[in-house]
C-alpha cells in the first residue's frame, strides 16, 4: 500500500509484457480475495437469510435476533466510542506527522519514517502482546507513567471506561505507521512549482501545511478513513487477547465481532453470526459510500 | 485441575498460549472461512461416524492436552508402545478459554478433524460437550469405562460430568478449597487459625488494625466466587433438571457472605488483586505478606511456592471455614478427560483417558489431587516428600475432598467468565461485593436465557 501512490508516474515503453506481468502479480492476490473475501462473503450472506434451526427462508429473523440480543447494542457503544477516539487520533497524528516527516531533511525523515513503520512490522496479536506488558504496572517499562495515573494493577489500567481508550492506543501503535508512510508519499507527490509558486507568494510553512499539502492530500486522507472504518468496526483481537490475559475480565462479547463469534461457536448459531458480519459490512459500505461522494475520492481531478 | 495453575507456575505460558489462540480462533476471516468450510447442508453435531481405519499392529490415539498433563501422556506412551500417541498441546481451555468449544464446532461443520481424547482445564466444558447440539462427548458408563472403575471416584467428583444420568467425562483432580495459612506469621503474631467464618472475618479486622499490609485472602480473580459464594451456597447455577436452572444471588446463602468480606476488602485485610497476578506476587508474595488464603488444594505448589516463593516450612492448610450448621467448600477447576464419540476407537481411546485418570504411575506424580480415590491415597503419602509445608496437608485434603457442595452446576457457559467480567472490574473500581450480586445475577441469567435454560429465581 506505501508504494501505490508511485504507480501512476511510472512509465514504461513495452506494453505487452507489462500488462501480463501486471496480471500475473494480481492474480495471487486476487484468489485470495475471492477465496477468503469474496466468496465467505456472499455465503455469510446466503447464511443470514436462513433459518438456523435447518434450512428455510427466515427473512429478517437472524437479523431481528440479533438486535434484540442483550449484548449488541453494549458491543455496538463500546465500539462506536473506540472508532471515534482512533480515527479522530489516527486523522490528526497521521496527517501531524506527515507533515512533520516532510519538513524534515532528507536523512532526518528518512529515520523518522523508518521508527515510525516499525511498529507496524510486527503482526496484530504479537503487538497486543507487546502491549499486555507495557500495561501491566508490575512488569512495564513505563510503570511510572501508569502509577502517575494512580494505577498501580493491571485491573485498574483495564477498567472497563479504560478500554476504548487502550484499544485505540494499541491500534495506533501498530497501524498508524504504515499510513504516515502513504501520506508522506503523497505529499511528495504534490508538483514542486506549487510549493514554490506559495513560497514565493510568502506563504509560511504552517499557511503551506494548511492552504496547500492538506487539500492536496484530502483524497488519501478519505482512503485512509474509510479502510480505518473497515477494520475499526470490525475489532476483534485486541479485545479478545485481553480479556483471555486477564482472566476474562473484559466482556467476551465487547465488540460486535466478539458477539458474531460467540454466536457461532457459543451457541453454535452460523447464522446469527453471519447476521452481525452483515451488519458490519452493510455499516462500512455506507460509511465508505458517503466518503467517497463527500470528498468525490473517484472523481478524475 | 485448575484453569490457573499451570500459568502460576510459568507466567509466560498463559500468554503463550493466547498467542496460539489468536492465530487460530480469533479473527472474522476464521468464523467465516469455517462457514464456507462447512455449509448448511450438514447440521451442526451430526454425527458423521468416520470408518475405522484399517486394523494394524499399532493404533494411533490422537489427545489434546494442556501442557501440565503432557507428563502424563508421554508416561502413557512409554509404557504402552502398541499404541501410538498423537498428541497435541492446546491451551487446556484455561481461564474460561473457548477454543475447545470452538474447535469442536469446526469440527462438526467439516464433519472430520476430531480428536479422541481431550484433557480441559474446565470441567464445566463437559456440559456443552455432552449436548445433543454438539454431540462431541462419548457417554463413558455404557461399557467404555468398568463400572468399578467408575465407582473409585470420589464423592460427587462426577457428578458435573454427568448429564441425564449418563457420565461424560472423567475426573482428573479435585480442587478442594482449604484455608491455607502461614504457620510462621501466625505465631509470630500470636493468631490462632480460625475455623468458621465469623473467625475469619474477626481476625480480618485484628489483622489490619494490628498488622496493616498484611492479607488473609483476594477477592479480585476470576474465580473468587468458587472460594466464597460456592462455600456459602450460594444459588446462583444450580441446575434443576434439562435446561432448567436456579439463579438467585439474592439469597440470604449468597449475601451472608458478601456482607462478611466487604468490611474487610474496605479495611485491606483482603486483597482486591488477584492472587494469580503478577501485581500481588509484587506486592506481597515478594515481602512475605501473605497471612492466609482460601484457597484450593493446589495452591500450596502452584500459589505458594512457585508464584509468590513464599519460604519452605512456613505454609499450611486447615480444614474448609465453616457457617454454623455446615461445613462445605467451593472449588477451584478440577481437570476431565473427554473421549470423543467419533473416535475410531472409541473403547482405546477411552482406555487412554481411563489411564491417565486412574493409574498410580501417572497420579501419584500428578500436581494436583487425584479424583480417583485410590490414587488420591498415594498421591497423599508423597504430598509433603519435599517438605516445603509447616505440617504434612494430606489429612486435611482427604477431609475436604468431601465437602466440596454439589450445589454448583457446569452449566452451557462458563460462570466464572460472567463473575470475571460483571463483578471483577466492580471491586478494582472500589464497589462493595454486596453491591454487585444484583448486576451478576443479572449477568447470569441473560446469558443463561440465550442459551435456552428456563430460570428459576427462588
Amino acid at each position: 500500500m506505501a508504494f501505490t501512490h508511485r504507480a501512476p508516474s511510472v512509465t514504461v515503453a513495452r506494453r505487452r509484457p507489462r500488462s501480463v506481468a501486471g496480471y500475473a502479480f494480481v492474480s495471487g492476490y486476487a484468489v485470495l480475495l475471492i477465496g477468503l473475501g469474496a466468496a465467505p462473503t456472499v455465503w455469510a450472506l446466503v447464511l443470514a437469510f436462513q433459518k438456523s434451526t435447518g434450512s428455510g427462508f427466515a427473512g429478517a429473523g437472524n437479523f431481528v435476533q440479533s438486535f434484540k440480543d442483550f449484548r449488541f447494542l453494549p458491543a455496538v457503544e463500546h465500539t462506536g466510542l473506540y472508532l471515534l477516539i482512533w480515527l479522530v487520533s489516527l486523522v490528526v497524528l497521521v496527517v501531524g506527522l506527515a507533515l512533520v516527516v516532510h519538513t524534515r531533511g532528507k536523512r532526518t525523515s528518512t529515520v523518522l519514517r523508518f521508527v515510525y513503520y516499525l511498529p507496524g512490522a510486527l503482526a496484530g496479536a504479537a503487538s497486543v502482546l507487546v502491549w499486555l506488558f507495557v500495561l501491566d504496572p508490575a512488569v512495564s517499562p513505563i510503570s511510572f507513567l501508569l502509577h502517575g495515573f494512580g494505577w498501580t494493577s493491571f485491573n485498574q489500567v483495564i477498567a472497563p471506561e479504560h478500554l476504548p481508550y487502550v484499544f485505540a492506543i494499541m491500534a495506533f501503535w501498530t497501524g498508524a505507521g504504515g499510513w504516515i508512510l502513504v501520506m508522506y508519499g503523497a505529499l511528495n507527490n504534490i508538483p514542486s512549482e506549487l510549493m514554490e509558486a506559495a513560497r514565493l507568494d510568502g506563504a509560511s510553512p504552517w499557511q503551506l501545511a494548511l492552504r496547500i499539502k492538506i487539500p492536496m492530500i484530502r483524497k488519501w486522507i478519505a482512503y485512509m478513513v474509510i479502510l480505518a472504518f473497515a477494520t475499526g468496526s470490525q475489532l476483534f483481537v485486541e479485545p479478545q487477547l485481553v480479556s483471555q490475559a486477564s482472566g476474562g475480565l473484559i466482556n467476551p462479547t465487547w465488540s460486535p465481532n466478539q458477539l458474531a463469534y460467540a454466536y457461532a461457536f457459543q451457541l453454535n448459531n452460523f447464522n446469527g453470526a453471519s447476521a452481525i458480519s452483515i451488519d458490519l459490512l452493510v455499516l462500512g459500505l455506507i460509511c465508505a459510500a458517503l466518503i467517497v461522494v463527500r470528498t468525490g475520492l473517484f472523481e478524475a481531478s | 485441575m485448575t484453569r490457573q495453575c499451570s500459568q502460576a507456575r510459568r507466567p509466560f505460558s498463559r500468554l503463550r498460549s493466547r498467542v496460539a489462540l489468536g492465530a487460530t480462533g480469533g479473527i472474522l476471516s476464521a468464523c467465516v472461512a469455517s462457514v464456507a468450510l462447512g455449509g448448511t447442508s450438514v447440521p451442526a453435531g451430526a454425527s458423521t461416524a468416520r470408518a475405522p481405519h484399517a486394523s494394524s499392529s499399532v493404533q494411533t490415539v490422537t489427545v489434546w492436552t494442556d501442557s501440565t498433563r503432557l507428563p502424563g501422556f508421554k508416561a502413557f506412551q512409554l509404557s504402552h508402545p502398541k499404541i501410538k500417541l498423537n498428541i497435541v498441546t492446546y491451551s487446556g481451555d484455561a481461564n474460561g478459554a473457548s477454543d475447545l468449544q470452538t474447535k469442536i464446532s469446526l469440527y462438526n461443520r467439516t464433519g472430520k478433524g476430531w480428536p479422541d481424547v481431550v484433557f480441559s482445564e474446565q470441567y464445566t466444558d463437559a456440559a456443552w460437550a455432552s449436548d445433543s447440539q454438539y454431540h462431541f462427548a462419548a457417554p463413558l458408563g455404557s461399557g467404555l469405562v468398568p463400572s468399578s472403575t467408575l465407582k473409585g471416584f470420589a464423592q460427587g467428583s462426577l457428578a458435573p460430568c454427568t448429564f441425564n444420568g449418563k457420565i461424560y467425562c472423567l475426573r482428573n483432580d479435585i480442587a478442594q478449597d482449604v484455608l491455607w495459612y502461614n504457620k510462621t506469621l501466625m505465631t509470630k503474631f500470636g493468631y490462632s487459625v480460625p475455623t468458621t467464618w465469623a473467625q475469619y472475618q474477626a481476625l480480618g479486622e485484628k489483622v489490619a488494625a494490628q498488622h496493616p499490609g498484611y492479607v488473609i485472602g483476594t477477592a479480585g480473580d476470576s474465580f473468587s466466587q468458587d472460594v466464597y459464594l460456592w462455600a456459602s451456597e450460594c444459588p446462583s447455577n444450580k441446575l434443576l433438571g434439562t435446561l432448567k436452572v436456579e439463579i438467585n444471588t439474592a439469597a440470604p446463602n449468597c449475601t451472608r457472605m458478601t456482607k462478611l468480606l466487604d468490611p474487610l476488602i474496605k479495611d485491606g485485610s483482603i486483597s482486591k488483586l488477584a492472587v494469580t497476578s503478577a501485581d500481588f506476587a509484587k506486592q506481597y508474595g515478594a515481602s512475605n505478606h501473605v497471612l492466609m488464603d482460601v484457597g484450593a488444594s493446589w495452591f500450596g505448589e502452584y500459589i505458594f511456592k512457585d508464584a509468590l516463593k513464599t519460604p519452605s516450612g512456613e505454609m499450611a492448610a486447615a480444614l474448609p471455614l465453616t457457617w454454623p450448621g455446615d461445613s462445605q467448600t467451593g472449588d477451584i477447576g478440577g481437570g476431565i478427560y473427554l473421549v470423543s464419540s467419533h473416535a475410531a476407537n472409541p473403547k482405546l481411546a477411552a482406555e487412554v483417558a481411563a489411564w491417565m485418570a486412574t493409574s498410580n504411575t501417572y497420579q501419584k506424580t500428578a500436581p494436583t489431587y487425584p479424583a480417583y480415590k485410590p490414587a488420591a491415597a498415594v498421591w497423599l503419602q508423597s504430598v509433603n516428600a519435599s517438605g516445603y509445608f509447616a505440617q504434612n496437608p494430606a489429612a486435611v485434603f482427604a477431609k475436604s475432598a468431601n465437602q466440596v457442595w454439589s450445589g454448583w452446576s457446569a452449566l452451557l457457559f462458563s460462570t466464572d467468565a460472567v463473575w470475571a467480567d460483571t463483578v471483577v472490574p466492580g471491586i478494582t473500581a472500589g464497589k462493595s461485593l454486596s453491591s454487585l450480586l444484583g448486576a451478576w445475577g443479572t449477568a447470569l441469567k441473560n446469558q443463561a436465557q440465550t442459551l435456552g435454560y428456563t430460570v428459576v429465581s427462588s
